[in-house]
């Protein structure tokens, strides 16, 4: 039936296929003398139809008619309903539907231009899908249980350092009262107590909030920071386990992701930072996620888009992350095929574009993009504004807290690690000629320090992130560097031996100077304080305090507060003197309707140098005497926390 | 009252929801190609071709053609195969005097007995798949397959179909078509990625579930397949994706190849009303399969369930179309909550985003295409994303109307081979 002569090849192929031999039944056609209504109702028969009894062609088959010629046209079949016309030539079989027209030839055994076509395809068309960085499998085979033993060990050593002693030191921040009380806002259905000022995004307390939910509260651990600890300790050993991975993915090593994991862990300015309620805690988890989904994922869309999530909430966490954006893009980049490429950036950058532009959209919602001052239409109501803060934030100077401070207190920390943050950026770019995920790394530290060189205000914890990206860089080059001895020596061993002899000497080194860590107990004074309002502060009391006591003296079942009434009018200085409400509605501007001042140095330096509405604080206490005084050792120092009772000049005193 | 309107804001609620949802499943049929680096041997056509063992009948369905008609036989005629092998098929009915003369002339000029003329009575009343069903009674080829008549095949086509069918032994073969001439109207950006996506990525999702609605033409059926199903469906306007269905219920192994060298070349329709038109059909033909009701035989649910969103989606989009100024409306008339406002914005993100998938797959069709890259053009893209969507809702709303009225006669395309010009 077919319009050639069949080959041997082919017949063997069809011989080879089973389902030509027992699926298809050959289905006879039904044949014009049916009706069209019937030919309609085909598409209906339902399948498998085998067996079908051949159906007798009551009119000729179309290879049984004569064919009809007139003229050039010969019309080859003709049906009720159509007829099929073909040429007609002198000399030409004229019924190709039955037979081999008779001008068939041999077929060719190779297509016409096979050998240039095979030659062309190896060189173009087909789909650039290799990996710029295949990921290698390690040469040693180490059993998996052995290798999960050994980072449980790691991870468990990094547990004990940072939690040991942690509700002890360091001392409690303002930032970390900040943060507690926000979250407890969060579960307030505000997004911060007082009036929310755009200057972080809210997502990094929001975590909390799902914690302390989670959790049991904010006193299931004592204070409200101590349970903000816990959660930190949970997010510096997810950090430790993702720079075991990223390293280990990376440089195919498993010794080196140990020492980048010990590196991490134990370095002194990791064990005193990452004990903080710190939003820098939780941006890095999420970069370091993003790094890891990124280079796990091998080029796959899915685990892009993840890393585009994760480095969406790093930024919602900290807004600070954002200038990790472009070697975020570079990293794809070098993580993706050709093939994919373009899609996988556009997905990724978009979708972190999204995430970070929603805290834009939640100010233009709120209708606090534009600043008051500007006085646009329909702006008729008093509030901050997203764009007021981030100018305040450019034009902040060094005085909160300048990079030579920052600097002093990470040398006398870790000298080496400060050290290696510098010197492994400039090996490794230099390495990224030929290996480009070193490139990589060195980019992620450079744009840090970056940030952290620009001049304006750094504080000592902004080194939180360059923890992690530190031990990644350190790790991969002294890997590099054991890489080439090893090879030297032909014996891949050294470089494993090499690679633990450096864990060997950074262990006893990072205990020998985290010591403070372990022992001592500055936050002793700020409980003590506490308790001390506890048993004497009237509840109806207006306290300045501190952010760090905030939760303690609001929320019930506090450590200030315990089974009894809260103090509701316990206040933050800083918005005591900031938030029109409370200096102007409040307080009336009238430092005599403050009871109480619960200070340390810092606040009262604040209080004494910030001036203009910082004066009412001030005011209040040069009228005041001192009730108790607590002191504790912190760090080369020592803090002091004054309770100054306001004497008042009329003898109403509460508000 | 206050319960009427919280039922009215969860609602509203749960619509942003799916839109969300049926956009990131939009966006990832788009992507799915994309998805992992194997992926890119999907679409990769053979390289080495086997010799030409099947034969083939292409059909060559036409109506009101006289433009293009004889190019397109020349053209099909040209292909790379043994001419022994290859049976071509011109398919006309007979109140179209200016077509059969046009096919004859070329027949004639031919001289080759396997290129033949079908011409079918136009009572009761003239359809594309009751000519291919008739061409199907005297196709004689292993392999049947169709292209319209304004297509441009690649001319190694049938050697890709021929090694692919016997390495892989599969029976339906979908290659790639793509409409070529993306600048000639606004619209027409949109529309050539909307078959860049579809052939490209979303079709290879389909396969993978096992529901495959198959283009029009440049699909590959063994002819004892095609005629154990009975041919095609011919009281559906879209007797392709019908067939698709119905290979899908009967197992058919099939294979989707796009390669962005061996496409089938087609062209937009030319005015913004053809275009409608052809949505039009091509929605109502979709609601035809939905009510007849086989894709519900699928064995699997998740083929069920993508045959029933596939069916539908030309509906539910319109119904998306018109939440855009109601939701427009909420934003600035109703107060809500700051978080609900804001999970409101979902839908918009994930159109945004399409808007850029798209341009990155402009950049894609560009350069394999080997044109030029024109801000200009990236521009009109952005801009006519919305009135686009706009334009497919009104052919789905159209649709709608038309099958409730009872109205199923076809509405032509016509073509005037832009894209002929645009390789030219």
């Amino acid at each position: 039936m077919t319009l050639y002569e069949p080959l041997p090849e082919q017949e063997k192929q069809q011989q080879a296929s089973p389902k030509q031999q027992g699926q298809f039944q050959r289905y006879v056609t039904p044949m014009e003398d049916q009706t069209r209504q019937e030919v309609q109702q085909l598409p209906t028969v339902q399948l498998p139809v085998s067996p079908v009894p051949p159906v007798p062609p009551t009119m000729a088959h179309p290879s049984q008619q004569a064919p009809e010629i007139e003229g050039g046209n010969v019309t080859l079949y003709r049906a009720p309903n159509f007829f099929v016309l073909t040429t007609n030539r002198q000399g030409r079989r004229v019924h190709p539907l039955r037979r081999p027209t008779g001008f068939t030839t041999n077929l060719p055994k190779t297509m016409p231009q096979q050998g240039e076509r095979i030659a062309s395809s190896a060189t173009h068309l087909l789909p650039q899908i290799a990996p710029i960085n295949p990921i290698n499998k390690g040469r040693l085979t180490i059993p998996l249980w052995l290798e999960t033993f050994v980072v449980v060990v790691g991870m468990t050593i990094s547990l004990v350092a940072h939690a040991f002693n942690m509700f002890n030191f360091p001392r409690y921040e303002l930032d970390e009262g900040t943060y507690m009380s926000n979250a407890w806002a969060i579960l307030q259905g505000l997004i911060t107590p007082y009036p929310y000022g755009y200057g972080h995004p809210p997502l990094g307390w929001m975590q909390i909030a799902a914690w302390v939910q989670l959790s049991g509260g904010f006193f299931t651990f004592g204070n409200a920071i101590n349970s903000g600890r816990v959660l930190m300790l949970f997010y510096a050993l997810g950090c430790s386990l993702l720079v075991y991975l990223i390293v280990r993915l990376l440089s195919a090593s498993r010794t080196a992701g140990l020492l980048a994991l010990i590196i991490f862990s134990l370095s002194p300015l990791s064990i005193t930072y990452q004990r903080q309620v710190l939003l820098d805690n939780i941006g890095t988890f999420w970069l370091l996620l993003a790094m890891y989904l990124l280079v796990v994922g091998n080029s796959r869309l899915l685990y892009i888009v993840g890393a585009a999530v994760s480095f969406g909430i790093a930024l919602l966490s900290k807004e600070i992350f954002l200038l990790f954006l472009p070697v975020m893009i570079y990293a794809i980049w070098l993580h993706t095929t050709k093939f994919q490429r373009k899609f996988a950036l556009v997905a990724f950058t978009y979708i972190v574009g999204a995430i970070g532009s929603s805290f834009i959209l939640l100010a233009v919602l709120k209708g606090e993009l534009f600043p008051y001052s500007w006085h646009l239409p329909g702006d008729t109501r008093q509030h901050l504004s997203l764009i007021d803060t981030l100018i305040g934030q450019t034009q902040r100077t060094q005085t909160g807290g300048s990079l030579a401070t920052s600097w002093h207190v990470w040398v006398s920390g870790d000298a080496v690690l400060v050290a290696c943050s510098i010197v492994t950026i400039a090996f490794n770019a230099v390495v990224g000629w030929w290996k480009r995920q070193q490139l990589m790394l060195a980019l992620f530290s450079l744009s840090f320090w970056l940030l952290l060189i620009r001049g304006g205000i750094v504080l000592p914890f902004y080194f939180i992130p360059l923890i992690a990206l530190t031990a990644i860089n350190t790790a991969m080059a002294v890997n590099t560097i054991m890489s080439w001895i090893a090879k030297l020596l032909r014996f891949d061993v050294v470089r494993v031996v090499l690679v633990l002899v450096v864990i060997g000497a950074v262990i006893p080194y990072d205990l020998a100077n985290s010591s403070i860590d372990f022992t001592q107990h500055p936050t002793s004074a700020q409980q003590q304080a506490i308790v001390w309002i506890h048993q004497h502060v009237p509840h109806n009391a207006f306290i300045v305090i501190n952010s760090y006591l905030y939760m303690d003296l609001r929320e019930p079942g506090g450590t200030g507060v315990g089974p009894g009434a809260t103090y509701p009018l316990a206040h933050v200085y800083f918005n005591v003197a900031t938030d029109p409400d409370l200096h102007d509605k409040i307080l009336n501007g009238n430092w005599d309707r403050i009871d109480y001042i619960v200070a340390d140095s810092e606040m009262l330096n604040d209080i004494e140098h910030l001036g203009g509405p910082f004066s009412i604080i001030e005011t209040a206490r040069e009228h005041s005497v001192t009730r108790a005084v607590f002191s504790a050792n912190d760090q080369d120092s020592k803090l002091v926390i004054t309770i100054y009772q306001v004497q008042h000049k009329i003898a109403q005193s509460t508000v | 009252m206050t319960i009427f309107i919280a039922f009215l804001e969860l609602l509203y609620l749960v619509i942003i929801f799916v839109m969300t949802a049926q956009a990131i499943f939009n966006i990832r049929l788009i992507l799915f190609t994309w998805e992992t680096p194997e992926h890119a041997w999907l679409n990769h056509a053979p390289t080495v071709y086997r010799d030409p063992c099947l034969s083939v009948t292409i059909m060559l369905p036409a109506r009101h053609e006289e433009d293009v008609y004889r190019e397109t036989i020349q053209k099909v005629y040209d292909l790379n195969y043994p001419k022994e092998l290859m049976q071509i098929l011109a398919i006309c009915s007979d109140d179209d005097p200016g077509t059969i003369a046009e096919a004859q002339a070329k027949i004639d000029e031919l001289g080759d007995p396997n290129v033949q003329l079908v011409i079918y009575d136009s009572k009761p009343k003239t359809s594309k798949p009751r000519g291919l069903n008739y061409a199907l009674q005297v196709a004689r080829g292993d392999v049947v397959t169709i292209f319209d008549a304004e297509d441009e095949p690649h001319p190694d086509i049938l050697n890709i179909i021929n090694t692919t069918m016997l390495d892989e032994g599969v029976d339906v073969v979908q290659s790639g078509v793509q409409l070529m001439n993306y600048n000639t109207k606004w619209f027409c950006f949109l529309n050539v990625l909307e078959y860049f996506f579809w052939f490209k990525s979303s079709l290879h999702f389909f396969a993978r579930i096992g529901m495959t609605p198959l283009g029009g033409n440049t699909v590959f059926v063994r002819r004892e397949l095609m005629e154990q199903l009975g041919g095609w469906d011919e009281n559906c306007l879209t007797e392709d994706a019908d067939l698709g269905i119905r290979l899908c219920l009967s197992h058919a192994r099939l294979r989707i190849i796009y390669d962005d060298e061996f496409v089938t070349r087609e062209e937009t329709p030319h005015t913004l009303q053809q275009f409608i038109k052809q949505r039009t059909r091509w929605n109502q033909g979709f609601i035809q399969i939905f009510f007849k009701w086989e894709w519900l035989k699928l064995e699997k649910l998740s083929q069920r369930l993508l045959a029933c969103y596939v069916l539908i989606l030309p509906e539910v989009q319109a119904f998306f179309v018109l939440m855009i100024p109601v939701s427009l409306f909420m934003l600035f008339f109703v107060k809500l909550p700051v978080w609900l406002a804001m999970l409101t914005f979902m839908p918009l993100y994930c159109f945004v985003l399409a808007i850029f998938i798209e341009i990155a797959g402009l950049h894609e069709f560009l350069r394999v295409h080997k044109h030029k890259w024109r801000w200009r053009e990236v521009l009109i893209l952005m801009l006519a994303f919305f009135p686009y969507q706009f334009v497919l809702g009104l052919g789905a709303i159209r649709a709608v109307f038309r099958s409730i009225k009872g109205t199923s006669n076809w509405e032509k395309t016509a073509h005037i081979g832009q894209h002929r010009k645009a390789v030219a």
